[in-house]
């Protein structure tokens, strides 16, 4: 089982000094990736549905939330084995071309580490504020994604899509990774279907047993439709506190073939006491092997 | 006088751990700052039909394999392993980038390396790298005018209202904030245009590849715009980056100055990290820094 932990990149708890001891921490103790989510700007008012937590937002605007990529690029400086992935990070909110700049940077410095989990939004306000359109962005994001990968090739990129047209030019240095791996987000019909469709993989957050084993099912009937092998999904799943990782939730994991869980330890109290119990009790749990 | 230097993000040698190896050296000899430039897709050279202003035939001359990290990932890097030194942008293409990203970015960057970050900014001057990326060439200026005081006021954390002609943002915050009051911008280019614009916005010129009579020059039109715009010329920080234009010496460094050049960038030769290492503490020396202990 490869285990995934969330970095302190949001919330209170959020410090270059405590994403350095976390990061740090997950390779000693022989976690896989490390992982943080993405907010650029928050609005005072927020009306769109959140499709988490019982449809309540529940973060104020002054809550702390570093770049991913940035947090990310910190975190693989200091640890020089874990992965880096986002869960997830936006992408309509970005410009393809300058989003796919940053994560050939981030794979070429740190050797070829980065895992895309990719989602396609749902706060109207955080798009309005920036400037993006929220009504074409899961439209948009596919295209994103087939004129990224063009440009982590290195070679000439030609593109000619609906919402992006760019040709004749190139991106380097090339992504060690060819190519990143891009998971995405989300459990809609049309989140599934992309999956299937162009996904390297998904990325199920804050999901029940039943929801994962639907989505796990959706998707390979649409591998089928698509002409793809159901068995070349990654499925990265991220419960959050819908429930403990313990010896049961193990082996529904390894019923539904799920091989890879990013852990959201506590960031309460006044310190990372409570995260890095945490941390040590799954780690110990999982028996994943320590690193030298 | 304080002396940065530019790190190898970018061109021969760009490895991860060149840019670790020089910015520990620049952090252990008493550099200031260590610094990296910004392009993001290249076109081939010959379909470059914008003119380079920094070449005798204002021709761009380097293939589109041309390695060029994103400044971002770049000083980040650099920051996680050389506690000290400053981390700039010589310069950072701004209307190539949406503000409000640029400005979450820029304040994680200053969040992450405890207030350290200095953004140089140019206006750019290939039109085709705006074509690929999507943003309008025409109006750049004015445009990125307005990204800076756009900027400024995410920079603070509070809430933000801004009613331009490119850019209408309100009621939301972001934070964390700037660890800095205000990230300093110091503004690349050499024309009235561009110095007229450091006397409005602040903080500072940052001329690169200037010759030491145009540096003389541009400062004293810098002054006259600052009485122009009721901008004290104390409070503006000249960095000037020669490139390969003049060498450092100790003759360039007193007319450095006499000036009242604040910073210089140097471009020690990367080609060669021993050639580098050397450059880097003869000019140690010219400038007598003071090592870190």
């Amino acid at each position: 089982m490869k285990i995934g932990v969330r970095l302190p990149i949001e919330g209170a708890k959020v410090s270059p000094e405590n994403i350095t001891t976390v990061a740090r921490l997950a390779e000693e103790l022989g976690y896989y990736s490390v992982w943080g989510p993405d907010h650029v700007v928050l609005p005072e008012k927020m009306e769109s549905y959140y499709p988490y937590d019982n449809n309540q937002w529940p973060y104020p605007t002054e809550v702390k939330i570093l770049d991913p990529l940035l947090a990310l690029v910190w975190a693989a400086a200091v640890a020089p084995s874990v992965k880096l992935g986002t869960s997830v990070l936006i992408g309509p909110l970005r410009n393809p071309v300058l989003l796919a700049k940053q994560v050939s940077s981030l794979d070429f410095l740190s050797g070829g580490r980065v895992i895309l989990g990719l989602g396609v939004g749902w706060m109207k306000e955080e798009f309005d504020i920036i400037g993006e359109s929220f009504s074409n962005r899961g439209k948009r994001t596919d295209e994103m994604v087939e004129l990224m990968r063009q440009f982590w090739t290195g070679e000439t990129v030609d593109f000619q899509g609906e919402f992006y047209q760019v040709s004749a030019c190139k991106m380097h240095p090339p992504s060690i990774q060819q190519p990143i791996p891009i998971l995405w987000g989300g459990y809609s019909e049309a989140a599934l279907k992309h999956v299937a469709r162009m996904g390297d993989g998904w990325a199920p957050t804050k999901r029940t047993f039943e929801q994962l084993a639907t989505g796990i099912r959706k998707i390979k009937e649409y591998c089928l439709e698509y002409g793809r092998d159901p068995n070349s999904i990654i499925i990265v799943a991220r419960p959050g506190p819908i429930y403990q990782i313990n010896a049961d939730t193990l082996t529904r994991y390894q019923e539904l073939g799920i091989r890879h869980v990013i852990i959201d330890p506590p960031l309460t109290g006044p310190d990372l006491t409570a995260c890095q119990a945490e941390m040590k009790h799954v780690a110990e749990l999982c028996g994943l092997e320590p690193r030298k | 006088m304080e002396v940065g230097l530019r790190i190898p993000g970018a061109g021969p040698n760009t490895t991860p751990e060149n840019i670790v190896t020089v910015a520990r050296w620049a952090e252990e000899l008493g550099y200031h700052s260590a610094w990296i430039s910004d392009h993001v897709a290249l076109p081939e050279p010959e379909q470059v039909k914008s003119k380079y202003p920094y070449d005798s035939e204002n021709q761009w001359r380097l293939p589109a394999e041309t390695d060029w990290l994103d400044p971002f990932m770049v000083l980040a890097w650099a920051g996680a392993v050389a506690p000290s030194i400053k981390l700039g942008t010589s310069v950072m293409v701004l209307p190539l980038r949406n503000p409000v990203l640029l400005a979450k970015q820029l304040a994680s960057l200053d969040f992450l390396t405890g207030g350290r970050v200095i953004l140089g900014a140019g206006v750019g001057w290939m039109k085709e790298e705006f074509d690929i990326i999507g943003e309008p060439f025409k109006r750049r200026g004015a445009r990125t005018a307005e990204m800076v005081e756009l900027m400024r006021q995410l920079w603070t954390g509070e809430m933000v209202d801004y009613q331009g002609e490119f850019y209408q943002v309100s009621n939301c915050k972001m934070h964390p904030p700037a660890v800095q009051d205000s990230i300093p911008v110091v503004w690349g280019g050499h024309s009235d245009y561009a110095l007229k614009r450091v006397a409005r916005l602040g903080d500072g010129w940052h001329p690169t590849q200037t010759p030491m009579a145009q540096l003389a020059d541009g400062i004293e039109r810098l002054h006259r715009f600052c009485e122009e715009y009721g901008c004290d010329p104390a409070s503006l920080t000249i960095i000037a980056r020669p490139g390969p234009v003049y060498p450092i010496n100790a003759e360039t460094h007193a007319r450095h100055q006499e000036l009242g050049v604040d910073q210089v960038v140097v471009d020690p030769p990367l080609n060669d990290l021993g050639d580098c290492r050397a450059e880097m503490e003869r000019i140690a020396k010219v400038c007598n820094l003071q090592p870190r202990g």
